[in-house]
C-alpha cells in the first residue's frame, strides 16, 4: 500500500520540512501580530464608544431667570415716517417677560438718516426700547452725531425713532464745526432740522471777522 | 447828524470769538437761522448787544481748506426788544437793530438813541456804515445835546 507521501514528488518532499521549519519560526510572530491587531481593533472600538474621552464637564444649565429672555448682539430695524431705514443695535438685550414690550439694552448704538441722506447716529451705555410705541430711552454717556453738523453729549435722551424726534431735559454739550453750545435741555424735531436748546444757553463761536462771522 | 462810530468799525473788522447767552436757542437748519430768545447777551470783543430776541442768519459754503467740511458764515443779525449796543465809547439803544454782516452796515430803529459821554442824540433811525465809519441819525426831529469837553 503506498502512503500518501510516496505520491509527493521527490523535490518537494525535501523542501517541505524546510518550509515547515520556517513556518514554525514565523508562527509566534504571526500570532503576535494577530494578537496586536485584535487588541487594536478592540481599542478602536472602545475609543469609538467614547471610553477614553474625558467626560466634558456638564454644561451648566443656562439658568435664564424665569422672567427674562436675553439675546446678545441684537439689532432692531424699521422704517421711519419717511420710509427711511433705522437700526438700533445692542451688545445684549433683555426682554422683560412680564412686560414683553420693554427691552433693556446694553451698549446701545443706532443710526437713521435725514431726508437729505445725512446720517444721524446715536449711542449710549444703556437703553430701554418700547417696541409698542417704538421709543427708545437712552441712558449714560449718550452721544448724538449728525454728520458734518454737530456732536451732542448728554446723560439721558428720549428718542421717538420713527419720527427722528429727540428730547432731553438734562445738561447737554454740543460741539459744532466752529463753536460749542451748552444748554440744560434739547429738542430735535422736523427731521433733525429744528434743534431747540432750552433752560439757559451759552453759545461760543470761533474767532470771526464781521466779514463772514462764524455762527452755527 | 453824524455820530463817531470808529470804535465799533474797528471792532467789527478784528477777528473775534462770539459768545451768546440766552434762555433758549433754536437752530432752524432749513432756513439757516439760529434764534436766541430771552435775556439775550451777545459779546464780541469790546462790543456787547443785549436784546429780547436775536436772529442770526447764516450760510454754509464748502470750506476752501477742507472740501469735506462746510464753513458757516453769518450774513445777517436781527435783534428785537430793548436793544442795547455798547461799544468802548458809546451806548446805542432802540427797539430793533439789523446788521448786514457782509456789508458791515448797521441800522437801529424805533427811537434810536446814542449816548457818548455827556453827548446824547435821539432820532427815529440810526444808520452806521462800519466800513467807512459813516453814520447817520435820521427820521423825525433829530435832537442832540452836546457838552463841550472841559
Amino acid at each position: 500500500m503506498s502512503s500518501r507521501i510516496d505520491a509527493i514528488p521527490q523535490g518537494s518532499r525535501r523542501r517541505r520540512p524546510l518550509r515547515a521549519a520556517r513556518r514554525a519560526r514565523l508562527a509566534p510572530y504571526v500570532s503576535g501580530a494577530f494578537g496586536l491587531i485584535a487588541v487594536g481593533v478592540l481599542l478602536a472600538f472602545l475609543y469609538q464608544t467614547g471610553a477614553f474621552t474625558t467626560k466634558p464637564k456638564p454644561v451648566e444649565e443656562a439658568v435664564v431667570p424665569a422672567d427674562h429672555v436675553t439675546v446678545s448682539t441684537s439689532t432692531i430695524t424699521g422704517l421711519d415716517s419717511q420710509q427711511r431705514p433705522y437700526s438700533i443695535s445692542a451688545k445684549t438685550a433683555i426682554q422683560d417677560k412680564d412686560e414683553p414690550k420693554f427691552i433693556k439694552l446694553n451698549d446701545v448704538s443706532g443710526a437713521t438718516n435725514r431726508k437729505n441722506g445725512e446720517a444721524i447716529t446715536f449711542q449710549s451705555q444703556k437703553g430701554l426700547y418700547n417696541s409698542d410705541v417704538k421709543t427708545l430711552d437712552l441712558d449714560t454717556e449718550v452721544v448724538i452725531q449728525s454728520k458734518d453738523r454737530f456732536t451732542a453729549r448728554m446723560d439721558k435722551a428720549h428718542v421717538v425713532v420713527g419720527e427722528k424726534r429727540l428730547t432731553s431735559d438734562v445738561p447737554v454739550q454740543v460741539q459744532l464745526s466752529n463753536g460749542t453750545i451748552n444748554a440744560n435741555g434739547v429738542q430735535i424735531t422736523n427731521d433733525g432740522n429744528n434743534i431747540l436748546f432750552l433752560n439757559g444757553v451759552k453759545a461760543h463761536f470761533g474767532s470771526s471777522k464781521s466779514q463772514g462771522d462764524s455762527t452755527p | 447828524q453824524t455820530v463817531d462810530t470808529s470804535t465799533a468799525a474797528t471792532e467789527s473788522k478784528t477777528p473775534r470769538n462770539v459768545d451768546i447767552e440766552a434762555d433758549t436757542m433754536e437752530i432752524l437748519d432749513e432756513q439757516k437761522k439760529a434764534i436766541f430768545k430771552g435775556n439775550v447777551k451777545a459779546k464780541r470783543g469790546d462790543v456787547t448787544l443785549n436784546a429780547e430776541l436775536l436772529t442770526v442768519t447764516y450760510e454754509e459754503q464748502p470750506d476752501p481748506k477742507n472740501k469735506d467740511e462746510k464753513k458757516t458764515e453769518v450774513t445777517l443779525l436781527d435783534a428785537e426788544g430793548s436793544v442795547v449796543i455798547v461799544t468802548a465809547k458809546q451806548t446805542v439803544t432802540g427797539k430793533t437793530a439789523h446788521m448786514d454782516v457782509k456789508a458791515n452796515k448797521l441800522w437801529v430803529k424805533g427811537g434810536a438813541k446814542v449816548v457818548q459821554g455827556k453827548t446824547v442824540m435821539n432820532g427815529e433811525q440810526l444808520f452806521v456804515d462800519l466800513k467807512t465809519n459813516k453814520s447817520e441819525m435820521t427820521g423825525g426831529r433829530v435832537k442832540g445835546s452836546f457838552v463841550p469837553g472841559q
